[in-house]
């Protein structure tokens, strides 16, 4: 069966004022919910990134992703949760230099490295928050005993994110089955 | 066939929730139903939780739904209606257009509400235009039988707030689980496991069996504390049989007051000249014991070099000089230097600056094993004093019955309190009666002295609006000592 004719079938027998799913519970983190209008805002720089052709390809393509930036977020709750425990902050001045390192590293200027995340989809508020979680990462990291970092930071970020969902009731209802 | 497979897909678009996992299948003999005993045993085999929700299938399409909210409602999945406080759906009034921001913080709500295992949001068009609104819920599930296994008793069960026909909150569950461990832990069962598992006990999926099981390991005691590596070791280790009467030979290990036998430790070493001593535990575990090991590493004596007293000083120098009783090229002894501390801070408050921040300044040679100190003396930020005219006689002291004419001024320079043209103002110096920057700007003036004291919030009204004084004001009086009784 053609796509156009399933499509012109669903709208021949849809009802008139059909009930539409419009957000979700997405993921249990401790004592927070992960929504799925949350998931879709901070997955949309990655969702613009796939190019797939083959609908069942990109439709895999993009459930891979979701499922990556929920499991994503879970962490990031977990850190900041466990950041507030340990009193470990990131001030403003620390993600302002933060940022201007990446985008020196980069070798463009922080207003040319905002304008390209901007172009992602990715607005300077939600940069800036993705910037001081990671500083509140490296900085629990450190303070949690047992983590070994000699395997590579991101050997260790993933040793801090078994650790920390260890210790509290994590629900992943986008993982995959 | 593909395009079949990506129109399912798309259909998911909305983020439904996937159709649930079956309920678990208990073993069933043919022609009975399962026993209490079998429905124990196959679930506490079992370690995972019911989740509170569904799996959620979602594609990338973001629903879009444009117009003007017409009602809001809060429906199980049956369509009844859920009773909610108005306050939990105020963001999303009908009359205002759809917000995603504003379902978002009703979502959290309805979440925090601590009644729903499951929020998701739907809308429809409705007739004659307009949005209906409805979030539908999944109220939380009952606990029906709660099993125990292992080593596990009634009081595990209460402990992880596992009693029939309780809420079942897994959210909570794991926070009680870990404490239930650390609990056995403090006990001296220092491998103890708690495992939980759940499975859904009716068909209606509306309640759950739960199942503990502890496995507590053995009881492991203490064998011996034993001090090693220093040339004091006999004496600490009679000073921490002494301290120390919980990490006895039999006794279950504390962990709390061997941190605090490393500090006293660190002290004794510190009271005979050894300031770069290294006091480390090591805790070694054979069978059902633990001896626990502190090894030490003297280092040099260091003996003291100069001793001062310097900043804020409220006396003549030569009352604090009478105060430092250690002397230069003496064995440095920590106890006896914060004594000499702690008479400073005791002169400054007997000369009405209690507040003053009185603190040992160190500087270590390497070379020549000195320690050199100065115990600084700093007064409140911001507070200052700048005499205006000099008086005459003996100095206002603590006790003191004075009376004073004054300006309050704020920083601003507008007054908000003055006696200049009134009865001069009385009080009790040092007596608690005055703002503690008032109190402390008038001790030590003379009859006839004019002083302006800048008193910073901390030391005045704090964060207090008093009169016409806003909070976390600075204030300004310029002060004249009338009388000292």
């Amino acid at each position: 069966v053609a796509l156009p004719h399933l499509v012109a079938a669903v709208l021949i027998f849809a009802p008139v004022a059909r009930a539409r799913t419009f957000d979700r519970v997405a993921a249990v983190a401790g004592g927070h919910v992960i929504l799925l209008s949350e998931v879709r805002e901070s997955a949309a720089p990655y969702l613009s990134e796939i190019h797939e052709k083959d609908p069942l390809a990109r439709a895999r393509a993009e459930t891979r992703v979701l499922r990556e930036t929920c499991e994503r977020l879970i962490d990031d709750v977990l850190v900041v949760d466990e950041a507030e425990r340990l009193h470990v902050t990131a001030a403003s001045d620390e993600v302002d230099h933060a940022i201007d390192a990446i985008a020196k590293a980069r070798g463009e200027t922080t207003a040319a490295a905002l304008a390209e995340a901007a172009s992602q989809g990715v607005g300077e508020t939600q940069y800036r928050e993705m910037i001081r979680v990671q500083i509140l990462r490296y900085r629990v990291m450190q303070l949690t005993p047992g983590i070994d970092r000699s395997k590579g930071d991101e050997a260790a970020m993933s040793a801090l994110a078994a650790e920390l969902r260890e210790k509290v009731y994590v629900e992943d209802r986008m993982a995959a089955p | 066939v593909k395009l079949a497979l990506a129109a399912v897909l798309l259909a998911c678009a909305c983020g439904r929730a996937a159709p649930a996992p079956r309920p678990v299948t208990l073993p069933k003999a043919r022609g009975h139903e399962p026993s209490l005993a079998e429905r124990r045993a196959a679930l506490c085999a079992r370690r995972d939780l019911v989740p509170l929700g569904a799996p959620v299938v979602a594609a990338a399409a973001r629903p879009t739904e444009a117009g003007t909210v017409r009602d809001v409602s809060v429906r199980d999945a049956q369509g009844r209606a859920a009773e909610v406080r108005a306050e939990v759906l105020a963001p999303l009034a009908p009359g205002v257009m759809l917000d995603e921001a504003a379902a978002r913080e009703v979502e959290r709500r309805l979440w925090k509400t601590g009644r729903f295992d499951d929020v998701a949001l739907e809308t429809s068009r409705a007739d004659g235009g307009g949005v209906h609104v409805v979030f539908r819920v999944e109220p939380k599930r009952e606990l029906a039988d709660v099993f125990v296994a292992g080593d596990a008793d009634q009081g595990d069960t209460q402990a992880l707030r596992l009693l029939s026909h309780a809420i079942y909150d897994p959210v909570a569950l794991v926070g009680a689980r870990r404490s239930l461990v650390a609990a056995y832990r403090a006990k001296g069962y220092l491998d103890a496991a708690v495992s939980v598992s759940s499975t859904f006990a009716g068909a209606d999926r509306r309640t759950v069996d739960a199942c503990v099981r502890v496995d507590r390991g053995p009881r492991v005691t203490l064998d011996a504390v034993r001090v090693h590596g220093s040339a004091f070791d006999a004496q600490l280790e009679a000073m921490l049989a002494r301290e120390d009467t919980e990490n006895v030979h039999g006794a279950v290990l504390a962990e709390d007051v061997l941190e605090r036998d490393l500090l006293l430790v660190a002290a004794f070493l510190y009271d005979r000249g050894l300031l770069e001593n290294k006091v480390e535990k090591k805790i070694e575990r054979r069978g059902d014991t633990v001896s626990v090991s502190i090894d030490v590493v003297d280092g040099a004596v260091f003996r003291y070099g100069a001793i001062d007293v310097k900043g804020h000083l409220a006396a003549p120098k030569a009352e604090y000089t009478k105060l430092v009783t250690e002397k230069r090229g003496a064995v440095f002894n920590r106890t006896r230097m914060m004594k000499i501390v702690d008479a400073v801070r005791a002169l400054q408050t007997s000369k009405g600056r209690p507040d003053d921040d009185v603190e040992p300044e160190t500087n270590l040679d390497d070379k020549k094993h000195t320690v050199s100190i100065v115990i600084s003396i700093k007064g409140p930020q911001g507070f200052s004093i700048v005499e205006l005219a000099r008086g005459k006689g003996r100095a206002a002291k603590r006790g003191d019955l004075v009376s004073v004419r004054y300006t309050g001024k704020l920083a601003s320079g507008k007054v908000f309190d003055t006696n200049v043209s009134k009865a001069p103002f009385s009080f009790k110096l040092g007596g608690g009666s005055v703002i503690a920057g008032f109190d402390r700007g008038v001790s030590g003036m003379k009859i006839g002295e004019k002083r302006r004291v800048t008193i910073p919030p901390d030391l005045g009204y704090g964060s207090r609006a008093i009169g016409g004084i806003p909070p976390s004001s600075v204030l300004v009086f310029d002060i004249e000592l009338v009388s000292i009784q």
